[in-house]
């Protein structure tokens, strides 16, 4: 019989992505490379090539100037969305850690409030050893009925 | 990369962060199958699989200077994915389950064993709820260690450890329902 | 005859006083225990849990918390947490006996002498050398308020304090069904400290 462990690991083995991953991962990474060139590349002409250069019959000339203002406009409203970003992402790990920390401080508390459960009614159910002489039954599977105090047998 | 020395690994890793793009293609065919089997197990569809591995991917090419070494790289790519992953079950819904012969085979491999039991114990294992879900890939599919676990998927260690020994519980009960009589003992 | 605006007034207030009063613990009783005296216990420690989650904190991990049946941890601690105020967790595991002392834990012991404290259970193993306490604080109307548990065994202190009204049975029978296991049978290769911050 072959153990669980072997099976799983069988049935989660290694596999290779579709033919061409890499060269699609490659694509990105080239087109994300072309983007940086692009940001960095030299300042827009004085003159902005796109605008009409007549407007209603009247020469426009766009400054320099109003093209970088432009810019900085875009480029901010980028920068906050990433920021905004970064920000739902930092707090999705806070939160994910303080929900970590609850599961972990319940499982703990849990644990050894059902470690002394046991440990009072092996002692009380075989009546080797009973100090709590005002003790009754419960409905309630926890014995607090009151104060109890037992010391185990020693070995 | 399997058969490159420390060296040749460490001057790949090097060269990318360098911006040579061959160099990091290099990286990405070497840990390509590692990434993506992650995200397929996890997410049982090969479609989204792959654009979490491309996204993984990606996000190591733009921190490629905070890689301290091949080996950080491995857990650094492993803690991406995840968190991906975990991201695309949340945003996308919980999706539904592709087949398993939709998903590619074990690229050029003697199949061994049982065809059905994998099949089955794949679907089980998907069926388990995603925290859990991915501590049993991350042992049985990477073999980490439950310290290992716990670092990649930034939970304490007793969280795995209890976490996993209920999973492969229940997946023990849930196998033995559906073969019978068949009994699985963990080694 | 008519009342007073006044008088009805005095009335009100009196009454909500009352009311009050009831809801309120009775003066001097915190359930908050103050365990930074065992900080120091985290450098002799091979392995450290530290929890502090405070009122606004587990509002906040709630939000990260699905209750549905596919995350059935969640689902169980949303029903624990209800209502408390405070979850405070210092567990230490150590790698030799005697690391921690008896003046250590007594630090905190002095204070569930405190008004509104009193001891539920206290199990002693001399074999074992383990000494397992759980404290309870209700209000004068026995509401529960707090929680608190020692358990000290030769190479592990465990010290845990809830405030607010906790299910001390629910939270006990949470064994087998928050992610722990009735038999845990697991090789767990390395080993390391950790702390959960």
């Amino acid at each position: 019989m072959k153990p669980l462990e072997d099976e799983l690991r069988n049935a989660l083995k290694r596999r290779e992505p579709p033919p061409g991953f890499s060269g699609r991962v490659m694509a990105r990474v080239e087109q994300l490379a072309e983007d940086r060139v692009r940001i960095a590349a030299k300042p827009a002409p004085r003159r902005a090539p796109w605008l009409p250069s007549s407007w209603f019959g009247r020469r426009v000339s766009v400054s320099f100037g109003a093209v970088a203002a432009l810019a900085a406009v875009v480029l901010l409203a980028i920068g906050v969305a990433v920021w905004q970003q970064h920000r739902i992402v930092q707090e999705r790990r806070e939160g994910e850690a303080a929900r970590a920390q609850l599961i972990e401080a319940l499982r703990l508390t849990s644990s050894k409030l059902n470690h002394v459960r046991t440990k009072v009614r092996s002692v009380t159910d075989d009546g080797a050893l009973d100090h709590a002489p005002n003790r009754h039954r419960s409905s309630s599977e926890f014995p607090f009925d009151g104060p109890q105090s037992v010391a185990l047998p020693a070995a | 990369m399997k058969d490159q020395t420390r060296e040749s690994q460490n001057a790949a890793l090097a060269r990318a962060a360098a911006g040579d793009t061959a160099a990091f293609e290099e990286i990405v065919r070497a840990h390509q199958s590692m990434v993506f089997s992650v995200a397929c197990h996890f997410l049982r569809d090969p479609g989204r699989a792959e654009e979490i591995a491309q996204e993984a991917f990606l996000r190591l090419y733009q921190n490629l200077d905070r890689i301290e070494s091949p080996e950080h790289m491995v857990q650094w790519l492993r803690k991406v994915t995840w968190r991906c992953a975990i991201d695309e079950l949340r945003r996308a819904g919980r999706g539904k389950e592709t087949p398993l012969e939709d998903v590619a085979e074990p690229a050029a491999q003697e199949r061994r064993g049982d065809v059905l039991l994998e099949g089955r114990l794949w679907k089980l294992v998907g069926s388990l709820p995603p925290r859990a879900r991915m501590m049993v890939i991350l042992r049985y599919q990477e073999d980490l260690d439950l310290a290992e676990i716990a670092k990649t998927m930034d939970v304490p260690l007793n969280t795995v450890k209890s976490g996993l020994a209920r999973a492969v519980g229940v997946l023990r009960q849930k196998l033995n329902r559906v073969l019978g009589e068949v009994k699985y003992e963990t080694a | 005859m008519r009342l007073k605006f006044e008088s009805i007034a005095k009335i009100l207030a009196g009454a909500s006083v009352i009311a009050l009063s009831a809801a309120l613990p009775a003066r001097g009783q915190n359930p908050k225990l103050d365990l930074g005296n065992l900080s120091k216990l985290a450098d002799k420690a091979d392995e450290v849990v530290d929890v502090t989650l405070d009122g606004p904190t587990l509002k906040f991990a709630e939000k990260f918390m699905q209750d549905d049946d596919d995350e059935k941890d969640d689902a169980e601690a949303l029903r624990i947490i209800k209502n408390l105020t405070g979850i405070y967790v210092k567990s230490f595991e150590f790698d030799k006996a005697d690391a921690y002392s008896d003046a250590d834990v007594d630090a905190v012991r002095a204070q569930l002498k405190g008004p509104g404290w009193s001891k539920l259970v206290d199990v002693q193993s001399r074999r074992d050398h383990e000494l397992d306490e759980v404290y309870i604080m209700t209000d004068p109307s026995g509401k529960n308020l707090g929680l608190a548990v020692i358990a000290a065994e030769r190479e592990e202190l465990t010290v845990v304090n809830i405030v607010g009204p906790i299910d001390v049975d629910h939270l006990a029978d949470l064994q087998g069904k928050l992610g722990i296991p009735d038999d845990l049978d697991l090789k767990d290769g390395k080993h390391g400290g950790h702390h959960a911050h």
